[in-house]
Order: structure tokens, then C-alpha cells, then sequence
């Protein structure tokens, strides 16, 4: 019997150089599509999608909220706060009342009163 | 040649930072420089080449996935042979189908440049080593393989296995002997 098999190189899978030649290229073959990946992601056009998609999901984020924060804000009554900035301008609260009404005369009314009262 | 004592052109380290961003060159040379040993380990817990080498493409592709996992690039070969176990482990459990890749086709190549009584003569002594080995632990199959076939320190083994240089050669003893008893007085046991 041949001793060479007493060393274990019949397990050397090198003795076969084609056949380990072509463990490295089915594996290489099987890896093309991970490293093309990785390839893309580490690319200009990787980086910037890297920063997009969470620029974009921030901003539509953005989006919802202020949308939510309008709704909210147009069920609140503008009509108990529009007076109390008038009234800081110095408008008389019935003249705000009447514009608000939109009665185009209010002002008119309100004023042609004195103006008869003062002949 | 030994996983230290070869040319290191490039560390691991830098490697694994190149594969991560893609570069097939950086992962041929990974692949190249632990082939090796994946395949011995791979060998030692299936028993079967086709398997083995099943098992290397399919650990390789797993590790290239889960390079960022790696923290310590020093111990790659470790967390490679550790994937290496883990695969090997699912295909004896499931018997998954062996994928049809360039192996196929370079079955018949060697029989023209070798001879066919030589790879006869291989094939008769790799089967009863293969049989032989069947009749080791996997930790005893690895540390032979490592330190017999890839020709491997026993520290070197000690790191990849995950134990000590003395467990490693106490593994080694053993496997050994066990190996004589089983093939006969053919088999030389070197002493370490």
C-alpha cells in the first residue's frame, strides 16, 4: 500500500488544483451579487441615497404633523381671539364685531350717529 | 504555509474594510488566504468533499453578508470557521440539495492531466481516511485536518477552535491515535 495516505494529503484539497480552482470561482460566482451590492452602496449613488430616504421619511413626517397641528388649529374659535388683538390695537369691540359680521356699513353706522348728533 | 507565516500582503483588517465596500479583489484574497482552513473544517464535520466544498461557497457568501458584523478583524478566521460549523451543521440537518456550480464541470479535468490510476489510487485512500476520520470527535477531526492537511501551529489552531494550545494538542494526540488504531500501522504519527 502506498504510505502517502499516512500523512492525510489524499485530503489535501490543493491536489486537485482544478478542481479547487473551481471552488474558488463558483464561490467567487456566488459572492458577485453581494459585492455588487456592496459596491453600489459604498458609490456616489449609494451615499446618496444613504441620505435621501431618511431626508425624505423626516420631511414626510414633517408634513403629517404640521397637517395635524392645522387641523387641530382650525377647530379652535377664531372669533374669541380676533377681538382681544383688536382691543390691544385700540379698535373698539363693536367695530370688530360689525366688520367681522361683514356688514359693509358697520363702520358708517357707527360713526354716522355722531356725526347727526354733533349738527 | 502557515495563516501567520504567509506573505501578508494585506492584513485581514484591511481586507474586510474593502470587501465591505464591494471590492471583489479584497474578498478573492480573503477567500484565497482561508480557504484552507474553511475547507478542513468544513471536511471534519462533514465527511464528504462535495459537502465540504458545498459548505465553504455557501460560508463564504454568508460571511461576505455578515462583514459588518465583524468587530474583531483579528479573529476573522475564527468567526469564519465558526459560520463554517454552523452551515455544515444545517446541511447534514436538512440535506439540502447541493447547488450544481462550476464544480460539476471540473470533475472530469483533473482524470486527463493526473491519470486515472492515481486519482483511483486517491479516491481508495481518501475514503478509508474519510471512514477513519468518521470515528473521531469534529473537535479531533478539525485539529488533524488543521495541523495535518493546512499545516497549521497549535496556536493557530487553539484561536480558530476556540480552545487552548494544550487542548488543541490533546485533541491532536488523541485524534492521532485513534487514526492508528483504525488504519494500521501505515499511518505515521508525527510528533508535533
Amino acid at each position: 500500500m502506498n504510505e502517502r495516505w499516512s500523512d492525510l494529503s489524499p485530503l489535501d484539497p490543493e491536489r486537485d488544483p482544478h478542481r479547487w480552482e473551481a471552488l474558488l470561482r463558483g464561490t467567487r460566482a456566488a459572492a458577485a451579487g453581494e459585492l455588487a451590492r456592496r459596491a453600489f452602496a459604498a458609490g456616489p449613488a449609494g451615499q446618496l441615497a444613504r441620505w435621501v430616504l431618511p431626508a425624505l421619511a423626516m420631511a414626510a413626517s414633517l408634513v403629517i404633523a404640521a397637517a395635524g397641528m392645522l387641523s387641530l388649529a382650525e377647530g379652535t374659535p377664531q372669533a374669541q381671539a380676533t377681538p382681544g388683538v383688536a382691543e390691544a390695537m385700540g379698535v373698539p369691540y363693536a367695530m370688530t364685531v360689525s366688520a367681522e359680521e361683514g356688514a359693509r356699513d358697520a363702520a358708517d353706522q357707527l360713526l354716522l350717529p355722531d356725526a347727526t348728533e354733533s349738527r | 504555509m502557515t495563516a501567520t507565516d504567509a506573505p501578508l500582503i494585506e492584513t485581514d483588517a484591511r481586507l474586510i474594510e474593502r470587501a465591505r465596500r464591494g471590492e471583489g479583489d479584497a474578498f478573492d484574497a480573503l477567500m484565497r488566504r482561508h480557504m484552507r482552513a474553511a475547507y478542513a473544517v468544513a471536511l471534519a464535520q462533514t465527511g464528504d468533499r462535495d459537502d465540504a466544498e458545498d459548505v465553504c461557497q455557501d460560508a463564504f457568501v454568508t460571511a461576505l453578508r455578515r462583514l459588518d458584523e465583524v468587530r474583531r478583524p483579528e479573529a476573522f478566521v475564527g468567526w469564519l470557521l465558526q459560520i463554517v460549523r454552523n452551515r455544515a451543521h444545517n446541511l447534514r440537518r436538512h440535506q439540502r440539495v447541493r447547488a450544481a456550480l462550476p464544480l460539476d464541470a471540473a470533475e472530469e479535468a483533473p482524470a486527463r492531466a493526473r491519470g486515472p490510476a492515481r486519482d483511483a489510487e486517491d479516491a481508495e485512500l481518501r475514503g478509508r481516511l474519510l471512514e477513519a476520520l468518521e470515528h473521531l470527535t469534529p473537535t479531533q477531526r478539525e485539529v488533524v485536518l488543521l495541523y495535518d492537511v493546512q499545516g497549521w501551529t497549535h496556536r493557530e489552531i487553539a484561536a480558530a477552535v476556540g480552545t487552548t494550545e494544550g487542548a488543541a494538542r490533546v485533541h491532536l494526540h488523541h485524534g492521532r491515535r485513534a487514526l492508528r488504531a483504525l488504519l494500521g500501522p501505515t499511518y505515521r504519527e508525527d510528533t508535533p
